[in-house]
């Protein structure tokens, strides 16, 4: 069990996170916020490359620094950006960094090969890296992961570079994994998470909003979402009164999904909320996310 | 405006101007290890002060008498009326006065003084009869023995030791020999000033223009901003801005840190009244062979020509290290590939026979070139003795690369990048 | 182990192995290959050389009074062979020129008697009249001996240091100056090779995973930032293996130069024109500058390793390192490497500042170490 109590992490003065109460038990937890949220800088703790300012992080019970290697020892990272050599194979790299896990030569030699299987690069295996498409460096960066068997399995952005099948793929992956590890999948594409997270860590002005499972998040807008034909010349009206979560544009109108709370029109249809809902509607008045919606 | 964002990217790295303040303090401290020699060069600054440097009768005849004055007060100072001398320095190597001490501290140092003196007058003494002593054709000789010349580059040697006689007979007939200058064989401040210090700047300035150029030019691909750059609107003509800014920098560069290192020179080493002396005075001779330029050059001239083609050549660097950058696109390698470049480039004539004229158009290449700065416009033996040496080096060498960098700007406008 | 393994096999990744060889090369024709390929350098040092291994053979490494009275009896003997000689000519005879004495005070300026000089010194180099040379100047010096030691020693103020010197027998010791001179120049050249190798390949160190964000990964494993402290292992041994590869090269080119006879004799020789501080063998010497050799790249090595860590990118990594190769390079010609302990500098100085470097390495890597340890990586 990975628990954060009460921790705050600061840049000289900037606070990039206040006050984070979490507790991750086994499953696959969803780490949901836009850019600059704090994401980033939350990992980087629980990964001991950044140190709380104030607060501490446990894994059963012990300091997770304090741990030391015995803490690395159970944590597979996958970072946004991470080092490979160009001039290596997979094959040469993995047994790099295996050795930096401190696996022993024979059984990193057979895990890199199932590995290899496991992520679908056994045709490259001894092919230089540098010819390498994004798609692929990052299905060695998910091969390094696990390469330690990890109980904690961290990833931040994981999918970036992903195409639609390879994407498949990996949620079909985590879910194997997740019955006896902690999974902590860090994005801001909804999709990937809405499925196979058993709960969703929400982050907001560098706190946490909910930490909950999907339904209960889309429970809380529901009865609030609805779905309306609008005939085009009154588009801009309707925009000016509803906060807007998407738009369609038909034939000879357009669909308009919103919320509100006001009593229900008899023209509008009420649908189920979806994370996505939920993610808009928070982050409505985010700067970063207010260009993206209007 | 491109052009300024560009040169403003490199005060982004602490690097450049670090490294020119480094330089700067370097070239400081070599200035100052021969302050020791103030008090000598002070003599020569004092007697041209009295006579005016040039050497003629009158001139001679007034120093000459001075100097008797001056040798009859060395007698009156000796102890012991038995002895007379006739020049100071005969005091000065008497061991006997040397162990009885009985000079007092002033009058050693005025003795110390007239030695210096005399070493002026004795020169210029014998000023005539050396220069009518030299005779090119036997150094021809030996230096195409020492360096194993044969065949068709023998008789280069001697043909080219034969125009330098002429040039030497011309410069007898214009007296430019004859001038006071600080004495070369004593104190060397030819080397000193055109060679040591010289060769330091244009090490320094090389290291400095290659690491700029080549900053500046692989700057996207170091930042990864080369596909958002060079797709914009300017688009791969960005590159001539960067040549441009580079250009621009590294002129800056080494206007500062010439001025520093000349300016500190001449702050610590008083040269007044010497500033139109020509470059070929006897004087200035430090090696049996006095300096002979291919032109009635003045000390001032000279040096404002050195420093012209002490920058010229650093544009001979930037231009290949544009090249390489270009086709490299990473600083560390442009670096070291220039090394390399530059071992060759000097190692490069050694290959040749000796007997060919090949050797010594391996010598007209920019690494070569900045080997003998002391001795660029000078009859200087054997490879490089060429009046036009200099000028044939420059010119062709900027031609090709002209060339050679209009190329690469024309390649990379066809690259893939990635 | 298996770490420090990959480590090193990172840095001494062929490509840079190529481009250091390269310079290695060129640095070698243009600054060592004369020293290896013209020693001894002409006449007549190749006949002292030749003159000063024989009495090695004869004498043993010094040579005291009575053997000089010995030298100076071959010396009369080798006069004779060359009046012999000269008495075999007759173009000498003709001359006049039947002796040595008579040979040696051919007036010069008069034609003539020059081209016959020439004929014998140069145009067929004859051996014995150059062998008399070099044992008339040998003599020389051995004469000279303490006069010249006090000459060269009279800016120290330490009359029973010197007086001990002159009191003992190393000043008899056989060692031609340009023997040592050319194993000096050598050693400062290496050791100039040697730290700039080391620059080059331990330099990367880092900066290569700093540049692609290798160390998120590496300070998240099991070995952790611990890894700094392989990393600086690796580097050493790096640097070690360079240096012993070269030292190795050098070591056999330098055979070749022949200097096994004089390994024993004292550097104090009746011909040293470089005074050390300690009495010291010519092997114990060579011994001496290889350790000091040693020390450096590990300096050097140290010095780039911290770099490496500091700095982001390869331009400033050069910036950084130019100024400090400079400065070693200065360093090692003036007193760290080349006349290593000689008297020009005060002993202190050269072990102040050997502890100074030393210290220095040390003192970076265990600040940069404990900065290491619970630093933020962003």
């Amino acid at each position: 069990m990975l628990v954060l109590n009460d921790v705050t992490k600061k840049f000289g003065n900037f606070t990039a996170l206040e006050n984070i109460n979490l507790e991750f038990n086994h499953g696959v937890y969803g780490l949901l916020a836009p850019n600059g949220a704090g994401k980033t800088t939350l990992i980087k703790m629980l990964v001991t490359l950044l140190f709380p300012t104030k607060g501490e992080i446990l894994y059963n019970g012990a300091e997770i620094t304090s741990l030391d290697e015995e803490y690395r020892d159970i944590l597979g990272y996958l970072p946004q950006e991470f080092g490979y050599y160009k001039n290596y194979t997979p094959e040469k790299y993995l047994m790099y960094l295996a050795a930096l896990k401190g696996l022993n030569k024979k059984e990193a030699d057979k895990r890199i090969q199932e590995l290899l299987r496991t992520v679908g690069l056994e045709e490259v295996t001894r092919k230089k890296m540098k010819k390498f498409s994004g798609g692929m460096i990052q299905r060695v960066g998910i091969a390094q992961a696990m390469l330690n068997d990890p109980k904690i399995l961290i990833l931040d952005e994981p999918t970036a570079g992903l195409d639609p099948k390879e994407r498949a793929r990996f949620r079909k992956l985590l879910t194997h994994l997740s019955h006896d590890r902690i999974i902590i999948l860090s994005t801001h594409i909804v999709s990937d998470v809405e499925s196979i997270a058993n709960e969703i860590v929400m982050m907001k002005n560098n706190t946490i909003l909910y930490n909950d499972t999907v339904s209960n998040i889309n429970n809380t807008l529901a009865g609030s979402i609805f779905e309306t034909e609008v005939p085009f010349s009154d588009v801009e009206r309707f925009r000016d009164n509803y906060q807007i979560i998407s738009e369609r544009q038909d034939q000879e109108h357009m669909t308009i999904r919103f919320i509100t709370n006001d009593q229900a029109d008899e023209k509008w249809t009420s649908v189920t909320p979806t994370l996505e809902d939920v993610f808009l509607y928070v982050y409505e008045d985010d700067q970063t996310l207010a260009g993206r919606v209007s | 405006m491109i052009r300024k964002q560009e040169l403003l990217k490199l005060t982004k790295t602490p690097t450049i101007p670090l490294l020119i303040i480094f330089f700067a303090a370097l070239n400081v401290v070599i200035v100052m290890s021969n302050t020791h020699l103030k008090k000598d060069l002070s003599v020569l600054t004092n007697l041209v002060e009295t006579y005016g440097y040039e050497i003629n009768e009158d001139m001679m005849k007034q120093f000459g008498n001075d100097y008797q004055e001056k040798v009859k007060w060395v007698n009156k100072i000796a102890p012991g009326d038995d002895k007379t001398y006739k020049h100071p320095s005969e005091l000065l190597s008497d061991d006997t006065v040397r162990r009885e001490n009985t000079l007092s501290d002033s009058e050693k140092q005025k003795l110390l003084k007239y030695g210096v003196i005399e070493q002026y007058h004795r020169t210029a003494q014998n000023i005539d009869d050396f220069y009518k002593n030299i005779d090119l054709d036997s150094s021809a000789e030996s230096i195409i023995k020492m360096h194993g010349f044969t065949g068709s580059a023998a008789d280069e040697v001697r043909d080219q030791y034969q125009t330098l006689d002429g040039r030497l007979d011309e410069l007898i007939d214009n007296g430019e020999h004859k001038n006071l200058f600080f004495k070369g064989s004593l104190y060397e401040m030819h080397s000193f000033l055109f060679r040591y210090i010289g060769m330091a700047l244009i090490f320094e300035l090389m290291i400095l223009v290659v690491l700029i150029t080549a900053a500046v030019t692989n700057y996207e691909f170091e930042h990864r901003t080369a596909l958002v750059t060079y797709t914009a609107r300017r688009g791969r003509k960005l590159i001539i801005d960067k040549l441009i800014a580079a250009t621009i920098a590294n002129g800056v560069v080494m206007f500062a840190l010439i001025g520093v290192t000349l300016s500190a020179f001449f702050l610590t080493y008083d040269y007044s009244g010497l500033w139109n002396v020509p470059i070929s005075s006897y004087f200035n001779a430090e090696m049996p062979l006095p300096y002979i330029s291919w032109w009635n050059l003045s000390f001032i001239e000279y040096v404002a020509i050195f420093v012209l083609l002490m920058m010229v050549s650093q544009l001979l660097f930037m231009g290949i290290s544009f090249m390489l950058s270009v086709f490299l696109k990473n600083t560390y390698l442009v670096f070291f590939a220039f090394v390399i470049l530059l071992g060759l480039g000097i190692l490069l004539p050694s290959f040749a026979p000796m007997s060919s004229q090949l050797v010594f158009w391996l010598y007209y290449n920019p690494f070569a070139f900045i080997l003998n700065p002391h001795l660029w416009l000078m009859g200087n033996g054997p490879f490089t003795i060429y009046a036009n040496y200099e000028i044939v080096t420059i010119s062709v060498w900027v031609f090709l690369l002209g060339l050679g960098v209009s190329y690469s700007i024309y390649r990379f406008h066809r690259q893939q990048l990635q | 182990m298996r770490i420090i393994w990959y480590e090193i096999r990172k840095l001494l990744d062929w490509k840079i192995i190529s481009l250091v060889l390269l310079i290695s090369v060129l640095f070698f024709e243009l600054f060592l290959s004369f020293d290896f390929d013209h020693f001894p350098n002409g006449r007549p040092k190749g006949d002292t050389f030749k003159v000063t291994k024989q009495m090695i053979d004869q004498y043993g490494t010094e040579m005291n009074e009575k053997e000089f009275q010995d030298f100076k009896e071959t010396y009369q003997k080798e006069v004779d062979k060359a009046g012999d000689y000269l008495q075999s000519r007759d173009d000498f005879v003709e001359a006049g020129v039947t002796t040595y004495e008579q040979f040696k005070s051919m007036a010069d300026g008069k034609e003539k008697l020059n081209e016959l000089h020439n004929d014998i010194m140069f145009d067929k180099g004859i051996d014995v009249f150059w062998e008399l040379q070099s044992r008339e100047s040998i003599m020389e010096s051995y004469e000279r001996k303490k006069e010249d030691f006090f000459k060269d020693t009279a800016h120290i103020h330490n009359s029973a240091w010197k007086q001990d010197i002159v009191k003992g027998s190393s000043l008899n010791a056989i060692l031609p100056h340009f023997v040592y001179e050319n194993y000096n120049n050598l050693i400062t050249m290496f050791a100039i090779l040697i730290i700039l190798t080391v620059m080059i390949v331990v330099g990367r160190v880092f900066i290569t995973d700093q540049q692609n964000y290798a160390l998120h990964l590496q300070y998240t494993t099991h070995i952790g930032r611990k890894l700094f402290k392989k990393k600086v292992i690796a580097s050493m041994l790096t640097a070690f293996v360079i240096t012993s590869v070269y030292i190795g090269v050098f070591l056999l080119l330098y055979a070749g130069n022949d200097p096994q006879a004089f390994l024993q004799s004292s550097l104090r020789s009746f011909d040293a024109h470089t005074i050390h501080w300690l009495d010291m063998s010519f092997l114990q010497y060579i011994y001496l500058t290889i350790m000091a050799v040693y020390l450096l790249a590990f300096v050097a090595a140290a010095i780039a390793m911290f770099l490496s860590r500091a700095v982001n990118q390869y331009i400033s990594l050069i910036g950084a390192q130019v100024p400090i190769a400079v400065v070693l390079i200065l360093l090692i010609s003036e007193y760290l490497v080349s006349n290593l302990f000689g008297i020009a500098y005060p002993m202190y100085m050269t072990i102040g500042t050997y502890a100074g470097l030393l210290v220095l390495g040390v003192a970076i890597l265990i600040t940069r170490w404990r900065k290491e340890r619970k630093m933020d990586i962003k």
